[in-house]
């Protein structure tokens, strides 16, 4: 079967699924005209929640910038300044040379991990998420049921045994008991991505398989292709994930070569060591950077999922 | 869509044809990576620690098989477990019902053709990529009894507010207030699913003369309806494991409010070094999480739209 | 309807079986189930006190081979350790030692090695695992070590920290050094109220008169700081300095019920419910430190504050913890235990006494300005902060006087029995005489069992 038929059917699909209802243009105009001036009051309204809300939810990120600002002796004043005086910038290069932490060494061994657990793991969970969302075959839904299942289960019970298996596989103190389990799938990822590709009509697959394409060229050339915010979505779950996580990369990493940001921040509070909140909020404030600028750019990718748009119906 | 089409393969059972078994074969190949890492890396573990439910084991000294015993205190000779199912079950029927509501609430925010949404979008996704440590500073300002944000508000608006983390009483909800500051990946899940609904229907809808409450009840929520239900599936098999927050502010005080299931259930494996307790804790509240989960499954056909099926007619 | 009925029943019976089943094929199961048992390994011939005293197989003629690695593992920062490796390899260049920070998650990670039985070679515990680990074989009796080593002396030692240790006949651990409570105050607030500085000898009711003179209440200002209701060792001190006890020195009984203890305990609660010198918890929650912003005029808490001090600006000085019968105080510090699957225990042990030794103890200590757990280290004044006016001088006497925290067996779970009786006390639900003697018993309980 070639691209053109499966585009072709595609088209198809398309004006079908518009039965739904073919608005005339005229008709749609008087709409939009009669509704003007509502949508002007309204998007007042849009905009005064936006802000009011949008505030709060700032609310962590400033704290963090206010505090990584301060100089020691206001770090607790409490009720806090926002606005410290004077602003201490130097706080950001102490927090990043401290003690001569190799930073430079963590920003890598954690984009490492990220970039290869992410990749892994959109690779491998879209893959499983196909055969349970598009394929039949007998014991399925119990084995989707498994695979729920394995969320459920704490990781404190869990974590021993782990440590255990990747001790005797000799993985500790290496990234790998961080980055392949996830080549095999992830349980969240593959839930999600099982749900987007069951709202891709079926109708695609069912002809494209009478053009005689098997099941991988449908899962490459159709449902990856309509799947993209969905794809991206999962991600930037992945990778904020992964670039966060502490506590299993602290269990299973010895040498500080192979630390983590994650743990780099953590070792900023000690047991009978003052913490240094300004450092500490410093730090994660530069730290976070990536995972925002992230998001902010590939939003676009995973927010707009107007390619599926009049596909289904 | 609903969990599982009614053509699972599970109950009908006609001769295999070829192209069903071909499917068989390439489902299996499709979920391969799963199953895979399912048995190298999950199963044991998982295998592991239902085996040390029958148990006592501190970690430091060998185990020793005892039977049901630790199944048997809990359920008749521990307080600590009935009481801390009791939080966390208030905490699951409340917290997670709110962040759902919250989630689809901001989503339908930034889903607004307004300016900036890209920034908004940034913005309410911020306290989902902070770090939680480092924010509880932040939060025990904020309900600072006396001088606390939140109080100081209510006191604007007349009321006397109570002591929040160190009360009995208010406590576990100033824990579900912090939760839904947190709820940027449901929304963004949601922000995808708004986007996926065919602008047609919508405008269809409002030819009809229907006006945006109908609008919403009756096109975007069974519209949306599978996405809900995947938060909700996902919001229950989180909510019970939640435990970071108390963990870090509250020790499960006062007076054991905030004991979470899983903040015993890890106090028992680490602090009090009881991991063959702590193991058939964690199965009691797998077992828990399957039950509600298998009935959600049952329900989600009643209420949640499936659009798989449309598009097979 | 009924197809999802059966398709669930289905799924929850012979499916979900079928898939456990399956997993039961894995091998990674036995692999970690025969693993959750290395941890028995008899106690090896070393570490066994009734055991063949005629040979002991220690310090063996044995040299240590010309290479060998061993890895030290600690919570708190790696930068004096370096330094100290620089110091201990120009003696014994053939030890490679690998430093292992465990910044956080420090209890757990100890807990996970020691049920796969690969501890570190020599590993720094805090004071409850410390003794854990003795009792469960976990990290090897150092006597025979030590008496093997003709330079190191006992004396040099304060007794508290070389006998804490010492557990059924076994020394399970050395301690390098230590922090312990003091009273901080702010000598700015004591002058303005021109109120005369607190004396080394005061006593609870000096302190609560000196409280009051200083309090404000109305305007939030407040003579002394609240009581962590939440940190079960720091209300320890009430007990001793009222002349009681927690715990018996052998850890079978527990002493909560005896009237020093809940004299003690009620005192400072009564103290904490009155809110005249303190804040209340509620007052205090969310506040962030008092002390530092000026709201409490004197601080009773761990000297690594003092650090701290220095940097916020703040006018201060130190002066011993007040005493009702005796004066005591509570001291936090860690134990350098050697782990019973080393596998190079000679290469340890040069390493281990090295550590807490005059030299490896003095680059450590004087890193984090607290006193050395070595009389003769103190002399060299680790803990001083250079040009800060204090009396420095009161800080080492702490180990004359204080106590470690005490490290019973199944230490999570008596404490938190003590816990939750304090916290109702503190928040004045129940009187400590109502409900100490019924957690004294049930934890004696629990310690018998032991």
């Amino acid at each position: 079967m070639s691209i053109t038929t499966v585009q072709s059917i595609y088209r198809d699909v398309i004006q079908r699924g518009n039965h739904v209802l073919v608005l005339s243009q005229r008709a749609y105009r008087s709409v939009v005209e009669s509704k003007r001036r509502l949508n002007v009051l309204r998007q007042g309204v849009v905009y005064v929640l936006l802000f009011a809300l949008g505030l709060v939810m700032a609310l962590p990120f400033l704290w963090m910038v206010s505090t990584a600002l301060k100089s020691d002796a206001l770090v607790f004043r409490i009720p806090p300044q926002w606005f410290p005086r004077p602003w201490v910038w130097r706080n950001f290069i102490d927090a990043l040379t401290i003690l001569g932490h190799p930073v430079h060494l963590y920003v890598w061994n954690t984009t490492v991990i990220a970039v290869l657990g992410v990749i892994g793991v959109v690779i491998s969970s879209s893959l499983v998420a196909f055969g349970f969302a598009r394929l039949e075959f007998p014991g399925r839904d119990a084995l989707f049921v498994l695979v729920l299942s394995t969320m459920m289960l704490p990781f404190a019970v869990t974590m021993v045994p782990q440590f255990i298996l990747f001790q005797k596989l000799g993985w500790l103190d290496s990234f790998k008991p961080l980055i392949v389990p996830y080549w095999f799938g992830a349980p969240f990822h593959i839930f999600l991505l099982r749900q987007f590709f069951l709202t891709i009509p079926k109708d695609l697959d069912d002809a494209a398989r009478i053009d005689g394409a098997s099941s991988l060229r449908i899962y490459f050339h159709i449902i990856l292709p309509l799947s993209k915010p969905a794809l991206a979505a999962v991600a930037i779950f992945a990778f904020v994930y992964h670039w966060n996580d502490f506590l299993w990369p602290m269990i299973v990493l010895a040498s500080r070569e192979k630390w983590t940001l994650a743990i780099f921040l953590a070792s900023f509070q000690g047991y009978m060591l003052e913490p240094r909140w300004n450092l500490l909020m410093a730090a994660s404030t530069v730290l976070m950077l990536p995972c925002l600028v992230l998001f902010f750019f590939s939003q676009r990718l995973f927010i707009r999922g107007l390619t599926l748009t009049g596909l289904k119906g | 869509m609903k969990i599982f089409s009614r053509r699972s393969g599970l109950g009908d059972r006609p001769a295999l044809t070829r192209r069903r078994l071909n499917q068989t074969i390439e489902g299996y190949l499709f979920i391969s990576p799963w199953v895979l890492g399912f048995v190298l890396f999950t199963a044991g573990p998982v295998v592991a620690s239902l085996v040390l439910s029958f148990f006592e084991w501190s970690l430091i000294q060998p185990p020793h098989f005892i039977g049901f015993e630790n199944y048997a205190k809990m359920f008749s000779a521990d307080p600590l477990f009935w009481k801390s199912l009791q939080v966390t079950l208030t905490y699951v029927a409340v917290s997670v019902p709110l962040q759902i509501v919250f989630a689809l609430f901001l989503a339908i925010l930034l889903n607004q053709k307004v300016r900036m949404v890209p920034v908004f979008r940034t913005n309410f996704y911020l306290p989902s990529v902070v770090s939680g440590v480092a924010i509880s500073v932040l939060w025990l300002w904020l309900y600072q009894p006396d001088i606390g944000l939140i109080n100081e508000l209510l006191r604007y608006v007349g009321i006397k507010g109570p002591a929040w983390l160190v009360s009995e009483q208010w406590a576990l909800p100033a824990i579900i207030g912090m939760s839904l500051w947190t709820v940027g990946g449901p929304m963004i899940i949601f922000l995808a699913g708004l986007q996926d609904i065919p602008q047609e229907l919508c405008e269809a809808a409002e030819l009809d003369g229907a006006g945006e409450w109908k609008k919403f009840r009756h096109v975007t929520l069974p519209m949306l309806s599978p996405v809900i239900f995947f938060n909700l599936v996902l919001g229950l098999i989180a909510g019970f494991q939640t435990f970071t927050q108390a963990y870090v502010m509250t020790k499960g005080g006062p007076l054991n409010a905030t004991m979470f299931y899983a903040l015993y259930l890890y106090l028992n494996a680490f602090t009090y070094l009881k991991m063959g307790y702590a193991s058939a804790l964690a199965w009691v509240m797998f077992l828990i999480i399957l039950a509600l989960t298998l009935v959600q499954l049952k329900l989600a056909r009643y209420w949640v739209y499936y659009e798989y099926e449309v598009a097979r007619r | 309807m009924t197809d999802l009925n059966n398709e669930v029943k289905c799924i929850s019976r012979r499916h979900f079986l079928h898939g456990t089943l399956a997993i039961l094929g894995g091998g990674a199961v036995s692999a970690i189930l025969g693993a959750c048992g290395p941890t028995p390994t008899p106690v090896p011939p070393t570490a066994t006190p009734v055991a063949k005293p005629t040979t002991p197989p220690l310090p063996t003629p044995t040299p240590i081979p010309p290479k060998v690695e061993i890895t030290y593992a600690f919570h708190d920062t790696d930068e004096p350790r370096k330094k100290m490796v620089k110091v201990f390899n120009e003696t014994f260049p053939g030890i490679t030692v690998n430093l292992n920070w465990i910044a956080e998650g420090f209890r757990e990670k100890c807990l996970t090695m020691a049920a796969a039985g690969t501890l570190p070679d020599v590993i720094r515990l805090w004071e409850p695992i410390a003794l854990d680990f003795g009792r469960a074989n976990q990290v090897i009796d150092l006597q025979p070590y030590i008496d093997k080593q003709p330079d190191f002396n006992p004396k040099d030692l304060y007794e508290v920290f070389y006998d804490f240790a010492l557990i059924k006949g076994k020394r399970c651990g050395l301690s390098d050094g230590w922090a312990s409570h003091f009273a901080f105050y702010n000598k700015v607030l004591f002058d303005v109220a021109g109120v005369p500085h607190p004396k080394p000898d005061w006593s609870w009711a000096d302190y609560v008169s000196i409280a009051k003179k200083l309090s404000k209440p109305a305007e939030k200002l407040w003579g002394s700081d609240t009581i962590p209701i939440g940190w079960l060792h720091y209300s320890y001190k009430f007990i001793w300095q009222n002349g009681g006890q927690v715990y018996n020195p052998d850890y079978t009984e527990c002493l909560l019920d005896r009237p020093e203890a809940i004299d003690g305990l009620q005192f400072w609660a009564d103290q904490l419910l009155k809110a005249e010198i303190m804040p209340t918890p509620a007052q205090a929650a969310g506040m962030g430190d008092l002390f530092k912003t000026g709201r409490v005029a004197i601080h009773r808490m761990g000297s690594w504050v003092m650090k701290g001090l220095v940097d916020a600006g703040l006018v201060w000085d130190v002066v011993p913890e007040p005493r009702r019968k005796e004066r005591r105080t509570l001291i936090h510090t860690a134990f350098n235990a050697i782990a019973t699957t080393s596998k190079n225990k000679d290469a340890a042990w040069k390493w281990l006494n090295f550590a807490v030794g005059p030299e490896g103890s003095f680059i450590y200590t004087s890193f984090l300005t607290f006193p050395a757990s070595r009389r003769s280290v103190n002399e060299r004044k680790p803990w001083v902060i250079k040009d800060v006016d204090a009396h420095w001088e009161y800080i080492p006497q702490a180990g004359e006087y204080g106590f470690i925290v005490p490290a019973p067996p199944k230490v999570g779970e008596v404490e938190k029995l003590q816990s939750d009786a304090f916290e109702a006390v503190y928040l004045g639900k129940k009187k400590a005489a109502e409900v100490l003697p019924e957690v004294a018993r049930k934890v004696t309980e629990i310690l018998r069992k032991a």
